[in-house]
């Protein structure tokens, strides 16, 4: 228990330490930056596939619900920071629990299919209302309209502090449930959803939640994507950021609290690599899928757990 | 003592169909407190899906459940659990990646911290796994993982457990020490008791009701099971 | 045009959709059917055809139909191949598992994609149509060509059909259907029959770009839309049915084609989605929803 906690703690303060000694040169510290938050993403994306076991191919949804909420506000409405997060958060909260009650009047691959297909929706629709979203092209959100309390967040430096204050709220959270009774309920869900019913389980209840809070956190990290980097476009809505999150938590190990994290910077610098060699990048993601369902099913975190940390969250 | 206030569980008419087949056929069953009542029947009898109605895992397609006084028919599983119904299933179902104390753990609700903990380690104490509470429950034996389900059953307390062939599969030494246990948790509930095995029927179950075709042919104490010439009927089969 | 040739020439736009998504939805429903799988890769299946379909033709010179032909002959068994070694190398380790087996066909549908792109470029690719007939049907002129693709996909849906219902062939994989574990003890080669059946639904697939790829150009990245219609048909059409897949495509395929005739393919698919979600919501068990995970 104790372990686990200072573990988790270590890591963050290492990527605190990183950047404060000046470890990390320009270029890592802006990529740094952005894999926070896109880990931050994923460990959404774990609540509801690795704790609940609800696979969804459809999170681009709640990821681009945060960031075109977020963003157009600021965009059209010239809306502040605070104000913007506050709106990406809401939106994705109640977009996520519209979806989550459509969709789990369904099961097992209909839920798998569904979800993928109303984040179809989703990015139809984007493009749809080009003469709103700026469509496939994208809206850059100005530098003038990038500061919060004063500070500039598109300067590296605060960009970076606040990615991984937003990872650390993420994760902490995510820490927080796989302790709670709640989390374990979520993982007996998981484990075995007729028999967590015939414990008296409000099964449906427990799975809407873990949508809700899932699909939440997805639409936050969304909105601070789009704050931090200053940049909103259909690309995110597209189905590989579906499939980005559900890699990166299987590579760094599903229902385990540094597994997106890992999972993360694994794939965001094999692709950054394999971006420099050819136009076809994206193969790396093929490989990477195939490699993880055939040979590493755990993931990096859970072999670590399974064979010599148990107690490990 | 009113006799009405004794009665725990009570169908009325209760049937169920399957595309064309009617596995349980207009069931009027009744079992009072304290009882440990066996169900049984040949293969495919209905008994499985007549409890699935009664804990609610299965839509009635007719008929109606009363437990504890009240009409349950219309109530979702959590609830019928809630209101006092334990159920464990045919096949072993445990959480296989949690641990034994896990597993307890999730069937009790709504207790503080340290009542939950007590009631944990006296059902696994009384099953007799209480040296493996740190183990992963996949890895128990068999025999283990089907009292981990008893255990779950029991911290439940409920006060109607449904048990669905608890003894497929165990040694003798296993069943003996399982009959123990079921005459220890009569004391403080209801069993309702599917069983295959007949020698732990006849020497446990207070009444025995016998299923088949989905319809109740008879039902007594175990003198008047074994003489009814309809049951042995049932269990023959075609060859006599 | 006035509104009713107008809408004449839609129907005629999407009757030639339908034809070539009734092939592909197909070729997904009956891999789901037989072998409860869904296969994410099955749009990739189709664009390769599309593009083996160019790169077979491109070494033809002279007559565009020799082209066709040699197409027709060599891509289905090259596209099937190809099912047929990514089911043998992977799916087969992973024994089906649904949810496994849906990521793995990620990972080949990425695979596939890419090897498209790196091999044969990111441009689109035309196809010559392999006769240039105009047909002046009064108000405006059709080609002949995509009456032969709606005549083509008749034929191929009535073989498919055929061969399901009275060949021995198509009763194994009915049985298998039906009943896995029992067509094992009744001696059915299960895998051989799932190895087969993943082959054949891609190659089926790989006829419908054959078919439209004079009309639609061959691209790396055209197997997107095709696998969402092929979705949504197999959603609404019933699991396995071969008769309820070719209805819904037809239902999908028109409306498809019509609507983005008259408003815009985005606001036609926005739509076909959203149909597909209120048959889920009406029978949320339908189709896939009664296998688990
Ligand atoms: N989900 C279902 N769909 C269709 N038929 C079913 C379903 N569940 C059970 N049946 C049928 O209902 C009948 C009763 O089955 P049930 O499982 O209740 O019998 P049982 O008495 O528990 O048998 P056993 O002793 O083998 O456990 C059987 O004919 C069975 O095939
Ligand atoms: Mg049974």
């Amino acid at each position: 228990m104790r372990k686990d906690i200072i573990l988790h703690l270590s890591a963050l303060l290492i990527l605190f330490l990183l950047e404060i000694l000046g470890i990390f040169s320009e270029y890592h510290q802006g990529n740094f930056a952005r894999i926070l938050v896109l880990a931050a993403y994923g460990v959404g994306y774990n609540i509801l596939f690795g704790y609940t076991g609800l696979l969804s191919l459809g999170h681009a949804l709640f990821f681009s619900a945060g960031l075109y909420a977020s963003g157009l506000s600021i965009y059209h409405l010239d809306y502040n920071i605070e104000q913007s997060l506050f709106l990406g958060i809401c939106i994705s909260a109640l977009i996520s629990l519209i979806i989550g009650f459509l969709a789990l009047r369904t099961i097992g691959v209909s839920f798998m299919i569904v979800t993928l297909m109303f984040s179809q929706i989703a990015y139809l629709s984007i493009l749809y209302f080009g003469s709103i979203t700026r469509g496939d092209e994208g809206f850059v959100i100005q530098q003038s309209s990038r500061v919060f309390l004063s500070m500039d967040l598109s300067n590296p430096k605060i960009r970076y502090y606040s990615a991984l204050l937003i990872f650390s709220l993420c994760m902490l959270i995510n820490l927080w449930i796989a302790k709670s009774p709640f989390g374990r309920v979520l993982v007996a869900i998981r484990e075995n959803s007729d028999r967590a019913l015939m414990l008296g389980y409000n099964v449906k209840l427990y799975k809407l939640f873990s949508i809700i809070i899932s699909g939440t956190i997805s639409g936050l990290a969304g909105a601070c994507y789009g704050i931090l980097f200053g940049y909103v476009g259909a690309s995110f809505a597209a189905v590989s950021y579906s499939i980005f999150p559900l890699l990166w938590v299987l590579i760094g190990g599903a229902g385990t609290v540094l597994g997106p994290l890992i999972g993360a910077i694994f794939m965001f610098y094999l692709i950054d690599y394999a971006s420099d060699i050819t136009d076809a990048y994206m193969i790396i993601v093929g490989v990477a899928l195939l490699f993880v369902t055939l040979f590493a099913r755990r993931g990096i975190i859970g072999e670590l757990r399974f064979r010599y940390y148990k107690w490990i969250s | 003592m009113d006799i009405l206030n004794d009665e725990l569980l009570y169908t009325e008419n209760l049937s169920k169909n399957f595309q064309g087949i009617t596995a349980v056929d207009k069931v009027n069953f009744k079992i009072n407190k304290n009882e440990i009542r066996a169900l049984i029947g040949p293969n495919g009898a209905g008994k499985t899906t007549f409890v699935s109605l009664l804990c609610g895992r299965i839509r009635a397609s007719k008929g109606k459940v009363f437990f504890n006084g009240s009409d349950i028919s219309n109530l979702p599983v959590y609830k019928r659990i809630s209101s006092g119904i334990g159920y464990t299933f045919q096949i072993t179902a445990i959480f296989s990646n949690l641990t034994v104390y896990e597993n307890v753990a999730l069937s009790i609700k709504n207790r503080r911290d340290k009542e939950k903990r007590s009631i944990i380690f006296e059902v696994l104490n009384k099953v007799g796994l209480l040296d493996r509470v740190s183990q992963r429950s996949g890895d128990l034996s068999y025999g283990h993982q089907r009292l981990l389900e008893l255990a779950m059953g029991m911290a439940q307390r409920p006060k109607l457990l449904i048990l669905d062939e608890p003894t497929q599969g165990l040694s003798d030494l296993e069943i003996e020490n399982f009959k123990k246990l079921i005459k220890d948790f009569s004391k403080t509930m209801t069993v309702l008791l599917i069983e295959h095995n007949m020698d732990v029927v006849m020497s446990i179950a207070d009444k025995i009701t016998v299923l088949h075709f989905g319809k109740i042919i008879s039902e007594g104490d175990k003198h008047s099971i074994q003489s009814d010439p309809l049951v042995q009927k049932a269990y023959l089969g075609d060859q006599c | 045009m006035e509104l009713g040739p107008y809408l004449l020439f839609a129907s005629l736009e999407g009757l030639v959709h339908a034809a070539v998504l009734s092939l592909i939805a197909l070729g997904l429903s009956l891999v789901f059917g037989v072998m409860r799988i869904v296969n994410v890769a099955h749009g990739e299946f189709f664009m390769l055809g599309a593009i083996i379909t160019w790169w077979v033709s491109s070494f033809v010179s002279g007559n565009p139909a020799i082209g066709f032909l040699l197409a027709l002959l060599v891509v289905p068994i090259i596209v099937g191949m190809t099912a047929v070694l990514s089911d043998w190398l992977i799916l087969r380790h992973l024994k089906y598992d649904p949810e496994a087996t849906i990521i793995a066909t990620i990972g080949i549908l990425y695979i596939i994609q890419q090897f498209a792109l790196m091999t044969f470029g990111p441009d689109a690719k035309p196809v010559e149509q392999p006769f240039n007939i105009r047909l002046d049907l009064y108000w405006f002129g059709f080609s002949a060509y995509k009456f032969f693709v709606i005549f083509s996909a008749i034929i191929l849906l009535l073989a498919i059909w055929l061969v399901m219902s009275k060949t021995k062939f198509g009763l194994i994989l009915r049985a298998t259907q039906l009943d896995s574990e029992t067509a094992q003890a009744f001696g059915i080669p299960i895998s051989r029959v799932y190895n087969i059946v993943f082959g054949l639904g891609a190659a089926i697939a790989a006829v419908g770009a054959i078919l439209i790829v004079p009309i639609q150009q061959a691209h790396y990245l055209m197997g997107g839309e095709p696998l969402l219609l092929a979705f949504i048909v197999v959603i609404i059409g019933g699991l396995g049915s071969l008769k309820g897949t070719v209805a819904a495509a037809i239902l999908i395929g028109m409306s498809d084609g019509i609507i983005s005739v008259f408003f815009s393919p985005n606001i036609a698919k926005i739509l076909a989605t959203l149909l597909v979600v209120v048959v889920l919501i009406i029978k949320p068990n339908g189709l896939f929803g009664t296998t688990k995970t």
